[in-house]
């Protein structure tokens, strides 16, 4: 069936082909529940469970991001400028080029393999009419997530952090609240070097995501993780439009799908 | 070039009425470098090239050691007597406005600078890692001037009336400034 997708030549009508012929088959697939026994199994090697997911998700690029995402445009936007070397942290070292008398670089290659991973992420969630919450702490640019996260109707978060926002929600609003589908971490890292704190509190509460790591953050509880340079306005630029794209994909094709039935 | 363009931007500089009527002669000078610094960093015929080859390429490898080189930089952000100078790498460098026509250095402007450091970070004593002050570290060197080569012909005339008005207002600017 992929062969099949791979085949369509037109970057629209490969789109929608694929959309239409991966939902076909779903039902087939899906009728044959795993057994217990393959539930057991999944428990320790979750891969046994693969054929029982929904073939738009075993796709490893539904949206066709790959077309979007261009090392010379990361470039430009700074993308690879990581912090010097002597704050490095030990478990960011995989995504680094090298370093530049002292500069670390981050390799745009292994940066735009993660993001677009991180871009299918997201623009899953909106299809299925999720609610992402985009969080930052950095001052230069919080103004420019909270414009973009309201302009494809989502949402932020970029001022301080109350413990229990995400974990305490009764006890802080008084009602029961939806919780975020996925949060969007724009930086990791607050102004003092600590981790966000809600890094943790999304992680206690089973919430998927997606940070934006630089040389000396923390990749530690983050599901997707996206190796970039976040303190430069130019950087966060880019990726919010990015993940603007991602999140517009993603409701396009709801209403489409919506429409169709 | 760039050296004896300082050079004879530094003599102007002494006298500060004297920098307006080299003005004109060294503005050409200045644009040559901004046009320059433009072409360098906005070529983009490199849609199909590895990051490998982008990064060869790069002004930033280009730089060689940064202690000491000069760079051209833009005012993004200006506080008070404090100046923001983007500069193309990580961060900012911050920079205080010289006493001398203060009012030309606003955001916008571009700016040459000597840059020392592309990040001021230090390890303290007994902690693993550096801490970061998240800036650059630069000294302001001059001013570029901005005006496109149209408007400056068109404007030397104006530029011989407005003179000595600009320096009145720098040099109340910079009287009162040291009691703020």
């Amino acid at each position: 069936m992929r062969r099949v997708i791979s085949l369509a030549t037109h970057a629209e009508r490969a789109f929608s082909s694929r959309v239409s012929a991966l939902q076909k088959p779903t039902p087939s697939t899906s009728s044959s529940v795993p057994d217990r026994a393959t539930l057991e199994k999944g428990t320790v090697q979750p891969t046994v469970l693969k054929p029982f997911v929904s073939a738009s998700l075993q796709h490893e690029d539904l949206f066709n991001f790959e077309k979007l995402v261009h090392v010379d445009e990361m470039f430009k936007a700074r993308i690879h400028y990581g912090h010097k070397v002597g704050t490095v942290n030990n478990n960011m070292k995989w995504a680094l080029y090298g370093e530049r008398l002292g500069v670390c670089l981050f390799d745009l290659d292994i940066t735009k393999q993660y993001l677009v991973r991180a871009l299918n992420f997201v623009a899953h969630v909106s299809m299925r009419g999720g609610m992402i919450l985009f969080v930052t702490s950095n001052r230069d640019t919080m103004f420019d997530v909270e414009k973009a996260a309201e302009e494809v109707g989502q949402y932020s978060h970029v001022r301080k952090w109350q413990s229990g926002t995400l974990t305490n929600t009764r006890q802080l609003l008084g009602a029961s609240v939806r919780l975020p589908d996925a949060v969007c971490f724009l930086s990791t890292l607050t102004s003092l070097g600590e981790n966000h704190p809600a890094i943790i509190e999304a992680a206690k509460m089973a919430i998927p995501t997606i940070g934006v790591v630089d040389s000396n953050s923390d990749p530690a509880y983050l599901t997707y993780l996206v190796p970039a340079n976040d303190d430069t306005p130019q950087s966060t630029e880019y990726l919010l439009r990015m993940f603007k794209e991602a999140v517009r994909r993603g409701q396009d094709e709801r209403k489409r799908l919506q429409q169709g039935k | 070039m760039l050296r004896s363009l300082l050079n004879s931007r530094g003599v102007a500089l002494r006298s500060f009425r004297a920098a307006f009527s080299t003005e004109t002669v060294t503005g050409a000078g200045d644009e040559s470098i901004i046009d320059f610094v433009d072409t360098v960093t906005e070529s983009s015929e490199a849609q199909n090239q590895s990051f490998a080859s982008l990064l060869r390429n790069s002004k930033f490898m280009q730089l060689g050691d940064f202690n000491g080189r000069l760079v051209v930089g833009k005012i993004v952000h200006r506080i008070q007597e404090d100046v923001y100078i983007d500069f193309g790498l990580k961060f900012n460098a911050v920079c205080k406005v010289p006493a001398v026509n203060a009012e030309a250095y606003r955001s916008g402007a571009r700016v040459l600078i000597r840059l020392l450091d592309p990040e001021l970070s230090e390890r303290f004593l007994g902690s693993k890692k550096d801490l970061t002050l998240l800036e650059a570290d630069a000294v302001l060197v001059r001013l570029l001037s901005n005006v496109p080569r149209q408007q400056r012909q068109n404007q030397n005339q104006k530029t011989s009336e407005v003179a000595p008005k600009d320096s009145e207002a720098t040099a109340t600017s910079s009287s009162s400034s040291p009691p703020v």
